[in-house]
This record gives structure tokens, sequence and C-alpha cells, in this order.
């Protein structure tokens, strides 16, 4: 039971922060930020007389809000990259030993400072009687 | 009689699920290596674990919780202070996720959103839990290579015996080469 009550807790907690997201989503200010909506621009021409309209467009990121361009997918997302892909992860991996380098070696530096504070906050010993 | 129950380590289980935890992390964060089915499917099954994560650290949070404002050291704050940043992205990331989700929830006939703030949200969030998730394994990193030494390690590498300790583990009636 105690436990059921905390895990209910913790999804509370997090269908807070989905309906605040979901909320702020439906700002003003959001939908600036996701750019012109659907028909806001005008289409361009599908062809010219020499055909080259029709490359670029093809060439060219959606701009109607339907997603992404299938382009920004890099062709490996849906059924995985293999081998290949393992740079992503290396790379992520990377980040992550860069930043536990960055604060361990922060951590390090400071450490003297630390046990300085933490001398000068511990009241003084009595004095001796002797 | 009764057969005694050992009580499971707390530490190894943190140790177990925190790297499951991990590793699950990594291969999320990387829908080009894994594909977009596992890629939504292993985030859903993160949103569960994180809940098992959170369980397991119940006692801490609602230390911290209640001494947040009054007697906490810095560290601990400065830790619950990320913690809470991370569960926010987290949910964010797991969120936004589902609202754009082209494989899991399509599966049940749920229609999901194309485009809008959705993947700009995702990308943001997702690229934000890469760092506090360096940040919340750098300040446990202490913890993390003393429970990998003593779990890990320790089991795998062979005991070092002392001298004394090597005779008195020979059976009596064998001899000791010399």
């Amino acid at each position: 039971m105690k436990l059921l009550l905390r895990v209910l807790m913790i999804v509370v907690a997090a269908l807070i922060v989905s309906g605040a997201t979901f909320a702020l989503s439906r700002t003003s200010l959001a939908s600036n930020m996701s750019g012109p909506q659907r028909g806001q621009f005008e289409r361009r021409p599908s062809t010219t007389a020499d055909g080259a309209s029709t490359r670029e467009q093809a060439s060219a990121p959606q701009l109607d809000g339907a997603g992404p361009p299938e382009g920004f997918r890099r062709g490996g997302e849906r059924g995985g990259g293999g081998l290949f892909s393992l740079v992503e992860v290396g790379g992520h991996l990377l980040v992550i030993a860069l930043i536990v380098a960055a604060v361990s070696f922060l951590s390090r530096v400071t450490q003297p400072l630390q046990a300085r504070l933490a001398a000068r906050r511990k009241p003084a010993p009595p004095a001796s009687t002797a | 009689m009764q057969p005694t129950r050992t009580k499971p380590n707390r530490n190894k289980i943190n140790l177990v699920i925190d790297l499951a935890i991990f590793v699950a992390f990594l291969i999320a964060m990387s829908p080009h290596f894994s594909g977009i089915a596992v890629h939504e499917w292993l985030s859903i099954a993160f949103g569960a674990a994180i809940i098992a994560h959170l369980l397991l650290h119940w006692e801490w949070i609602v230390g911290i919780t209640r001494s947040f404002f009054k007697k906490a050291r810095w560290s601990a704050r400065s830790n619950y202070v990320l913690n809470v940043l991370l569960f926010i992205d987290i949910t964010i990331v797991i969120f936004t996720g589902l609202m754009i989700s082209e494989d899991a929830l399509p599966l049940f006939g749920i229609q999901t959103i194309r485009g809008g703030i959705w993947h700009g949200l995702h990308s943001f969030s997702a690229d934000l839990s890469l760092v506090l998730v360096g940040l919340h394994i750098a300040l446990h990193w202490e913890w993390i290579v003393k429970m990998f030494k003593r779990f890990v390690l320790t089991p795998l590498l062979p005991r070092r015996l002392s001298p004394q300790m090597q005779l008195t583990a020979q059976p009596p009636d064998k001899k000791v080469q010399p």
C-alpha cells in the first residue's frame, strides 16, 4: 500500500510536469517558436521552364509545420543505423565522461578550501585546564 | 527449523538498477543506433526504471525535502535541486517523445502530433538531459567507483592472499612444493 502510494506520488508529479509542458506549448510564445503554421506560406510553383524550382523544392526544408523534413532523420533512424551509429553512443559517453572529469577536477581543486571553511565553522575546542 | 533468509544488499541492487538505467539511457539517446521502435519502447521502459530508482531512494528524497530549508548541507541541497531538474527534464523528454511517437502510440490506435513545437522541445530537453545526467553521475562518482570495486572488480580479480593465509589455506595432508 505504501509502495503504491509512493508510485502514485511520482506519477502525479510527472503528470503535473507534463500538464505544465502541454499548457506552455499552447501559449502564443510556443506557437511562435514552432515556426509558421500550415498554409501560412505561399506555395512555390511546382515546376519552371528549366525544372530548377522542382529540384530546389525537393531539397528545401518543409516550412509548412508538418514536422521535420525527411532529410533530418538522416535515413538511419527508422530501422537503426548499425555499428556506424555507435559513434553517436560514443559521443554521448564522451560528453558524460568530460562532465564527470571536470566536476572531479573542480572538487579536487576546491577540497582544501572546503576543508578550511569546515574547520572555521567548527567551534574551537575548550581550552585545557592543565 | 526455518531457513535463514539473507537480506538483499541494498547497494548491490542500487548499482545493478543504476547501471541498467545508464545503459538504457545511452541507447535511448541514440535513435540512429537503436532504430525508432527500440528508441520509443526503451524510453517508456526507462520511465518505469526511473520510478524504481526513485523508490529505492525514497528515504533520502523525503529527508532532504523536509530539511531543505532547515539544516540540510549545501552539497545535499545542490544534489536535490539537480535531481528535481533532472526529473522535470526526463519527464518532458518522455512526454514530448510520446506526443511525437511514430511506433509506440500508433500501435494502440492513438494518433500523435506531427510537427509543432514538440520535435524541437524533445531534442532540446534530450540534449539537456545529457548534461544533467553527466552532473548526476559526477556527484555520485565516488559511490559508483566504490561499489564497482566492491561488487565487480573484487569478485573478478584473483584474491591476493598473504603468505601466511596461503599456508593455512593448504590442506593439512598436502605437502608444499618447493
